[in-house]
């Protein structure tokens, strides 16, 4: 008797276990799009976004963990106060097929891109975090040892659970808390946007519409507002750099027509996300300007339509450019304690 | 009571493997018509080959006759030669006359997000600075590569214009068997491979377009039952 009125207590225990587990599935949020913005173009559906996969997509991406000799980190490469980009240095590459040196990408508005790095070879945000873990030049570690190391860890499979509802920590379970993190990255408060929302008390300077007004007719087709890129690729008129012959997405569909064609990069944050191009071959952002005034290849037959009208810009025209170039600082996004090292 | 159970448990396994056998398709790579081993070396006409590594994706079968068709509900399978299990394919046809499958996958699992299972990066058929899946996947050593150590690596793949691998096979079946038995002839295969150029292709491209061309030639069925 007294076993079978244990037996009972001991069942109502692992149901009233098992019903508050599923009592409270992680809540599901979504993203905030700016208004007047584009839809995003990653597939939410698939990995709803939820307070608890974000949290541990964060914890990852700051974690040297997934690193071989657990010393780097994403984060070591992506700084949040740089707009999510290393500073100072390119970053150098080994991978099959393709050797090369590229600048980091900053992570800024993930959601709206439709190809990733600076040759669009990636296709889907879920998939381009194997690349840093896999990749002997970054974080030299092969995919199952990652997944081996996590699954023995202390915290991580509990924190999976939570997230997917499954303790075992897989490959997709393992991007998707990563891509959770990388796609909320959104910056949509630089001076830029809270004119244009035409927020109370913030305009531009003098300075600065003779600057919109210049990057609209030279710079908008490409770097469009308000992503600051059209997602497209194109030369811009850089030469080929003299040491690893980079000839970006000509790699990746093997079309001659898209040789030295590199990803338009967003524009957003650029005041801190220097060194500039896919090389990393200006340190100033005065110098990028520069290049666009004296510097273009005009001989190059790869030299997108966009830019064939010669333009010179005088030193005034140089300035007023830098000056609206620097409206599109987003601090609240690079200090966004949101974002940065979980405590 | 410990023996009902015994009884129950062998049943039950037996049930269970019995069914796996029954109605399956079955992929049998061999090398000039016998069943070809890993890490074994094959000698022929002086030369000398050994495979290290044979795995290829096989996505949308079916299996269809007069009246009726069969589709494959799970999309791709990865046909591993190192995992005897993943060898077979089990289907749930009554009858049919041509077995018809895609060897690669679509280009749409191509640009999908990450996936599980058999799709699962971590099987090694994942190209990441590229993103795609090879299709298919040949590895060894073979006096004729012209590489030092006589390594040979054919990784096929790539899914875009003009570069896109898949190909469809076509088996007709002549008199029909639950147990469908598909050879792989990798002799076929081995006259066409460029030993003296590129021995060794990793990446998407020409090279990879060409002998994926030449894949489906080697599905054939078991040669007493043509
Ligand atoms: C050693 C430095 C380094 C580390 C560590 C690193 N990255 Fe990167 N990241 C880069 C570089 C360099 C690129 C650009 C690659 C290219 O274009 O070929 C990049 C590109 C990206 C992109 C594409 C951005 C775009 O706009 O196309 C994403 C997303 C990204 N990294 C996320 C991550 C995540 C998540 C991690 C951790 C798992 C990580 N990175 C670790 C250097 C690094
Ligand atoms: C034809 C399209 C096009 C036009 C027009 C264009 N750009 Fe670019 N821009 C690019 C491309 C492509 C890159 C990356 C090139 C590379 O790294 O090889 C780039 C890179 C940059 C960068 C460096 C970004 C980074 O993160 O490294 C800055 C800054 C920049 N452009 C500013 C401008 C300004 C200012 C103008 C107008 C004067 C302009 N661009 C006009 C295509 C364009």
């Amino acid at each position: 008797m007294r076993n079978s009125i244990f037996l009972l207590l001991f069942a109502i225990c692992c149901i009233t276990a098992v019903a508050f587990r599923f009592e409270k599935p992680p809540k599901v949020f979504s993203i905030q799009i700016p208004k007047k913005w584009p839809r995003p173009v990653y597939d939410f559906s698939k990995n709803p976004l939820t307070e608890i996969g974000f949290e541990l997509g964060r914890k990852l991406f700051y974690d040297p963990i997934l690193s071989r000799d657990s010393s780097i980190s994403c984060a070591s490469c992506h700084l949040q106060y740089t707009g999510f980009t290393h500073v100072d240095h390119a970053v150098s590459h080994g991978i099959d097929g393709r050797k090369g040196t590229r600048n980091t990408l900053a992570l800024i508005n993930l959601a709206w891109q439709k190809s990733f790095h600076w040759d669009g070879g990636v296709t889907n945000l879920e998939t381009q975090a194997i690349n840093p873990l896999q990749h002997t030049a970054e974080m030299d570690n092969s995919l199952s040892a990652v997944i081996k190391r996590l699954n023995a860890s202390s915290n991580y499979p509990s924190l999976f659970e939570k997230a997917f509802g499954k303790k075992e920590i897989t490959t997709s379970n393992l991007m998707k808390a990563l891509t959770q993190y990388t796609v909320s990255l959104i910056s949509a408060n630089s001076k830029y946007d809270k004119v244009s929302r035409k927020e109370k008390g913030i305009f531009f300077t003098e300075q600065e519409k003779r600057g919109l007004k210049l990057f609209d007719a030279h710079c908008n087709s490409c770097h469009t507002a308000p992503l600051f890129t059209n997602t497209l690729f194109a030369s811009n008129g850089l030469k080929i750099d003299s040491l690893l012959k980079d000839t970006g997405r000509f790699a990746i569909t093997g079309f001659p027509g898209d040789s030295l064609n590199f990803k338009i990069p967003t524009l957003r944050n650029i005041e801190f996300t220097f060194p500039y191009m896919h090389d990393g071959r200006f340190k100033k952002l005065k110098d990028v300007i520069h290049f666009y005034s004296e510097g273009i290849d005009y001989q190059s037959p790869y030299l997108s339509p966009h830019l064939k009208d010669r333009k010179h810009f005088t030193e005034i025209e140089k300035k007023d450019l830098l000056a609206f170039l620097y409206t599109l600082t987003d601090k609240e996004f690079l200090y966004n304690p949101r974002f940065s090292f979980p405590r | 009571m410990q023996q009902l159970i015994f009884v129950f448990f062998l049943v039950y396994f037996s049930v269970i493997s019995f069914s796996q056998n029954e109605r399956s398709i079955q992929f049998v790579p061999v090398f000039q018509g016998k069943k070809v081993e890993l890490s074994k070396k094959y000698e022929s006409d002086g030369n000398w080959i050994q495979f290290e590594s044979l795995r290829f994706y096989v996505s949308t079968v079916s299996i269809s006759g007069e009246k009726s068709t069969w589709q494959d509900p799970n999309g791709a399978h990865l046909i591993d030669l190192e995992d005897s299990l993943s060898l077979f394919i089990s289907h749930d046809a009554k009858n049919g006359n041509r077995l018809t499958f895609n060897i690669g996958l679509d280009s749409s699992t191509n640009v999908s997000g990450i996936m599980d299972g058999d799709l699962d990066p971590i099987k090694g058929m994942y190209w990441a600075w590229n993103t795609g899946y090879i299709n298919f996947k040949l590895e060894g050593f073979s006096s004729e590569s012209m590489l030092p150590d006589k390594h040979f690596e054919f990784h096929l793949g790539g899914y875009l214009f003009p570069n896109a691998t898949i190909q469809a096979v076509e088996i007709p079946l002549d008199s029909w068997q639950d147990r469908i038995v598909v050879e792989l002839e990798l002799g076929k295969l081995l006259p066409n491979l460029p030993w003296q150029s590129t021995p060794s292709i990793l990446i998407p491209g020409k090279d990879a377009v060409k002998i994926s061309k030449i894949l489906p030639t080697l599905f054939q069925l078991p040669s007493d039952e043509k």
